[in-house]
């Protein structure tokens, strides 16, 4: 596995987790089963995961996907069924929380209501009996990364949902952990501080060059934050990647669908790929498509074209599609979304095949045309390589 | 505010009033049966407590205590003037700080568990202090006696206190246990996650937050002990309270000092409880 090791983190104090190349958190084959009553309910079947240090790694997928359940697993809240949990190599499987060296900041922030803010941020430097007056500087030093040095003496209570966000990310990383886990840091702010968090929260990811893990349930910001995200379902990792690749190359259905928007089409192969790598695909509607496949005629595959890789244009305004995908149909559906218009396209399918709703995003840019109206006849076209083969979901 | 929004048709014209109050014109029309009904129920409360206080400072010559004769501050002077008096209300205020602390640790720690973790025989558990309070004091004070006499414990001192243990120790447990179950469980998560073992855990975050309800409680079991007549009645053995005493003295007229000594009970119970609410308080 290729560790994209932040510079920073080689920067950090000895006795972290980025001694050595190895990740800074792994899962090997974690399991997860509860018990409810007489039956057994599976929270994470068969997980393998690594983290390299200095990562901002970013767990997403819907809720129940057991995206909290493996966070708890890695931060000692809950014990795997089966399989093995090692922080920077060593085998944490069994161990307590107070004993690993990570720390959580929890979806409600836990702060302790009758401390201090300062206390609050000290608690950890002084269960491990650090001097002091060098809790006084850290907590202090930690205090004016986060912009909370005015409020150090006030109760949790009496900040608002951001600062007590802010206090929740100062206790964890003042303790300089190997590891850092946020269970949906942002779940319990309003939209906008959402938005001004996510920045800050990557400023102090580069400031500590700390790893980060990262549990939500937006794919967006997931993909906006993460360096590489891994996306759940049903409790298990479908897919592990760079956010580009995960949005470009989704591994199945499933991730398609999750990840941005997409257009899922069906379709069986009618000739092999030749010289140029792609193959001629018959749509369930009847329209043809070439894409990049190894799977030989007659094979039923799943394709997907992101909406914004369709060029949408007006009938008859033909120009070279130097051997792009093209698809006539109708404009079914317009949405002004201010930088872009949502459009949504029926392409005719042949004889009595149902016809295939395409959704396009154009951008509304000084080079665009006139806006398409609804009823208007367009021609899609997508150069192939845009015409992504999913695996089976 | 956006310059979308549509003005509120019905707002009328002038300062607008105050949210949850109604327009003076209306409020007029309707007396205010709420507080009339307030005064009432504080008068009801307050009125024979009043008569008690009065009648500590009542110039009496006999030992009737009846009828009004004139004020005077010599019971106060006089208040330990009766041994046995003086004597029941030490032995009161013994059963009560034990009953207090015993209930408040064991009745605190029985709501712990309650509150946090399912366990075997946890329904039962919950039955049980409910049977406890619902019970009458009669049954079991009758109880407890037979069950003294037949495991040949001596009636006396730790009998009462033991009595009186088991009938508070469900109202700390019930209180505690509530106050457990609004409590975040991620608080002694993030102490764990922070190098605290579940022995600091418990000391710096769980105690801190439970210690106003375990002193609620407590202070209605220091109550309730200092109160209790029909249980300890049974199980006193030759040991007198303050409640035996008294009920005792009626036949022969109850002296001013048992006013003076109930007055004194009554302002020591409101102090702790309001300084037990400005504690809570400045603890939030």
């Amino acid at each position: 596995m290729a560790t994209t090791t932040d510079p920073a983190a080689g920067a950090r104090t000895a006795g972290t987790a980025s001694d050595g190349d190895g990740p800074a958190i792994e899962l090997e084959g974690v399991a997860k089963t509860y018990r409810a009553g007489r039956s057994t309910v599976t929270a994470v079947r068969h997980l393998d995961l690594a983290v390299a240090p200095g990562e901002y790694f970013a767990v997403v997928g819907p809720s129940g996907c057991g995206k909290t359940t493996t966070l708890r697993m890695i931060g000692g809240f809950e014990e795997p069924t089966a399989g093995t949990v090692r922080l920077a190599g060593r085998d944490v499987t069994g161990v307590p929380p107070d004993r690993r060296d990570v720390n959580t900041v929890f979806q409600s922030y836990a702060l302790f209501p009758h401390m201090s803010v300062a206390d609050n941020v000290a608690f950890g430097l002084r269960r491990r009996r650090v001097p002091a007056a060098e809790v006084r500087r850290r907590v202090g030093d930690m205090l004016d990364l986060v912009e909370l040095t005015g409020v150090a003496s006030r109760r949790p209570g009496r900040l608002s949902g951001g600062q007590q966000q802010r206090v929740a990310l100062a206790r964890a990383l003042v303790n300089r952990p190997g590891a850092l886990l946020l269970d949906e840091p942002l779940g319990a702010l309003d939209p906008l501080l959402r938005q001004a968090m996510r920045a800050e929260l990557k400023r102090l990811q580069r400031e500590v060059g700390a790893t980060f893990v990262h549990v939500t349930h937006d794919q967006g910001e997931a993909l906006a934050m993460a360096d590489r995200l891994a996306v759940m379902a049903g409790g298990r990792v479908r897919q592990t990647g760079a956010p580009a690749e995960v949005y470009e190359r989704p591994a199945d259905r499933f991730v398609a669908g999750f990840v941005g928007a997409a257009n899922l089409l069906t379709g069986t192969v009618r000739t092999s790929a030749g010289g140029d790598g792609y193959a001629a695909v018959d749509l369930d509607g009847g329209q043809r498509v070439r894409a990049a496949t190894a799977a030989g005629p007659g094979a039923r595959i799943d394709l997907t074209v992101r909406p914004e890789k369709i060029r949408i244009a007006a009938a008859g305004t033909e120009g070279p599609d130097g051997g792009a995908n093209l698809l006539r149909g109708t404009v079914r559906d317009a949405v002004y979304q201010g930088p872009a218009t949502h459009y949504t396209v029926l392409v005719a399918g042949a004889g009595a095949a149902e016809p295939v709703e395409l959704v396009v995003h154009r951008q509304n840019s000084a080079a665009a045309g006139p806006a398409l109206r609804v009823g208007a006849e367009v021609r899609l076209t997508w150069p192939p390589e845009h015409s992504h083969v999913l695996g089976p979901a | 505010m956006s310059g979308a929004t549509p003005p509120e048709p019905e707002t009328p014209a002038g300062p607008p009033a105050p949210p949850g109050r109604r327009v003076p014109r209306r409020r007029l029309r309707a007396p205010d049966w709420g507080r009339y009904a307030t005064w009432a129920v504080l008068c009801w409360l307050f009125t024979p407590i009043a008569f008690m206080a009065l009648f500590g400072f009542n110039d009496i010559s006999g030992r009737q205590n009846v009828a009004w004769q004139g004020f005077t501050l010599r019971w106060y002077g006089q208040v330990f003037s009766y041994p046995d008096l003086t004597a029941a209300l030490l032995t009161t205020a013994v059963v009560g700080v034990l009953t207090m602390l015993v209930s408040g640790v064991v009745g605190g720690l029985l709501g712990l568990a309650l509150g946090r973790y399912r366990f075997r025989g946890r329904g039962a558990t919950n039955l049980v202090l409910f049977a406890a309070v619902c019970a009458p004091e009669v049954v079991t004070g009758a109880a407890l006696l037979s069950l003294f006499l037949t495991l040949n414990i001596a009636t006396g001192l730790a009998a009462v206190v033991l009595a009186h243990v088991m009938f508070t120790v469900s109202y700390v447990a019930i209180t505690v246990r509530v106050r457990v179950m609004t409590l975040d469980p991620r608080l002694e998560e993030a102490a764990r996650d922070l190098g605290a073992g579940p022995w600091t855990t418990f000391r710096l975050v769980t105690l801190p937050a439970l210690l106003p309800a375990v002193t609620a409680g407590g202070l209605l079991a220091l109550a309730l002990s200092v109160d209790d007549f029909v249980i300890t009645s049974f199980v006193r053995g030759d040991a007198t309270t303050f409640p035996l005493w008294v009920w005792g003295a009626t036949r022969v007229g109850i002296p001013p000092q048992v006013n003076v000594m109930g007055t004194l009970i009554f302002a020591t119970g409101v102090l702790l409880a309001v300084g037990n609410v400005l504690l809570a308080r400045r603890r939030r």
